[in-house]
């Protein structure tokens, strides 16, 4: 049976979120991914120090958490506004993708979206992205990178119901400003969490982020 | 980043703009109304932006399906810009046949209408860049840069040709008054664009950026390399000015690669500062 969904969005509770990559690996396995091409990637931000203390002993206040970020179907999708072709389009359920038959891999929606949910895909030199699993919905699945997800920190939903339940306006670094692209992406706030715009931390994992 | 094609397309393009705004007004000012008077310099312009053109459609990853750019006019300004781009190289042939044939209808006001196509395009060129997402390009420094590189090179073109094209001083000299004008002013907001873009690049080192801001960004040495090019195109074009015999065409022509040398270092440093917001 279909899943109905108005609006589709995926929830993530970065409280239980351990950093495992299941959901990256799920997606890159469903969609058959080349290396460097990922829809969803999961980020590491990290900070903190060791201060010794006078005594002789030693604090720490180091930090860690992870982010599974893919494409947020924004509402205000830029990479949709920058796209020259149409190729990048929006379908009535708020759902962004590619039609291969228009992209030309000019790349431009790669440089406007905040969260690299565009990809390159060298092998087919044009952009793709995640779709939310598109075909999975209309069957009654869940998306792979949801369904592979063994904390059930990675959820999914219709955005106007998830937005009863968590704070839309949650923002926390090294996410951009909500206002930017106005994603349909709910969190759970991290213990550790710093602010948008902190300089308290840095992505751990770069390189993963990027050539995974 | 590798957007070579690009700092060829986006500097061709805008020398075009620089040479069709340059000679119009230098015909304008010399009141130049002579059959084929701005044969060379349209064709000049024509050649900057065909040349543009093939650079800009060699980015794509998709060439062949290059047409589908034109599709998203109503939101996108990229699509905006290469539709622009493409009516100006038009305008600039269609100039150039009616100066071949020696058509003097309407002289000016195809001139004034190849100049307005021409700033558009530079207009739509100067938003692409001006994404919400990318703080570092969206800055008063970019339109400074953009426009003040279309008069440099606009400027350096006029300069050469005019001293290329057999023709008396007195034709001679409102093209070259247009030109160094012009280089003065593009000039002037190169140098205006300095703080506005080292301003937005502090204020990206500072934050977390895309890519991750382990990665320096250090092209001071671009700023002193652009400055020193700067000042010997600067040079040539004063001995240009005061040589009243000699090989005035190697004035211009080292003036011109002065200036297309610190444009390209320009151009290739403002891709290389490419920071988004976000992961």
């Amino acid at each position: 049976m279909a899943i109905a969904l108005k609006r589709p969005a995926f929830f993530l509770d970065s409280q239980t979120c351990t950093g495992c990559k299941t959901c990256m690996v799920a997606c890159k396995d469903k969609n058959n991914l080349p290396l460097g091409v990922r829809w969803r990637r999961v980020v590491e931000f990290a900070g903190g120090q060791w201060i010794r203390l006078p005594d002789g002993t030693f604090q720490q206040n180091v930090f860690a958490y992870y982010l599974s970020v893919s494409c947020n179907h924004c509402q205000d999708p830029i990479c949709v506004q920058s796209c020259p072709t149409t190729a990048m389009n929006q379908d009535e359920q708020g759902i962004v993708s590619v039609d291969p038959q228009k992209c030309v891999g000019c790349r431009y929606c790669e440089w406007a979206c905040p969260y690299s949910a565009p990809q390159f895909n060298p092998v087919l030199g044009q952009m793709t992205k995640c779709d939310f699993c598109r075909d999975d919905l209309a069957i009654g699945g869940a998306p792979a990178c949801v369904a592979a997800c063994p904390t059930r920190a990675l959820q999914f939903g219709d955005y106007d119901e998830l937005a009863t339940l968590y704070d839309s306006k949650t923002v926390f670094a090294p996410l951009p400003a909500r206002d930017l692209t106005q994603p349909c992406f709910l969190l759970c706030i991290p213990k550790d969490a710093k602010p948008e715009l902190t300089v308290d931390g840095g992505i751990a994992n770069p390189e993963e982020v990027r050539n995974a | 980043m590798h957007n070579w094609s690009l700092v060829w397309f986006t500097l061709l393009a805008q020398g075009s703009v620089g040479v069709v705004w340059l000679s119009v007004m230098g015909a304008w000012i010399g009141g130049a109304r002579e059959p084929g008077s701005l044969l060379w310099p349209m064709s000049l312009a024509l050649v900057l932006s065909g040349l543009g053109i093939i650079g800009a459609t060699a980015h794509l990853a998709k060439p062949r399906l290059a047409p589908n750019a034109l599709r998203n006019f109503r939101q996108s300004w990229l699509s905006r810009e290469v539709f622009l781009a493409q009516a100006f190289a038009g305008m600039q042939l269609l100039l150039v046949l009616l100066e071949l044939w020696g058509v003097q209808t309407l002289f000016w006001a195809r001139g004034v209408v190849a100049c307005l196509i021409g700033g558009l395009a530079l207009f739509a060129m100067t938003r692409v860049y001006l994404l919400r997402t990318v703080p570092v390009w969206n800055t008063m420094a970019t339109p400074l840069e953009f426009v003040g590189s279309t008069l440099l090179l606009g400027g350096g073109f006029i300069a050469l040709l005019t001293v290329l094209i057999p023709q008396d001083h007195s034709n001679r000299e409102p093209f070259l008054l247009v030109a160094v004008i012009s280089i003065g002013l593009g000039l002037l907001l190169k140098l205006t664009s300095i703080i506005p873009a080292i301003k937005a690049l502090t204020s990206a080192k500072s934050q977390t950026w895309y890519p991750a801001k382990s990665q320096s960004i250090n092209t001071g040495w671009v700023l002193a390399a652009r400055t020193l090019f700067s000042l010997l195109g600067l040079s040539s074009m004063i001995l240009l000015l005061v040589q009243e015999a000699g090989p005035l065409w190697l004035w211009a022509g080292l003036g011109l690669a002065f200036f297309t040398a610190c444009e390209v270092l320009g151009r290739w440093r403002f891709y290389m500062i490419y920071r988004r917001v976000g992961l």
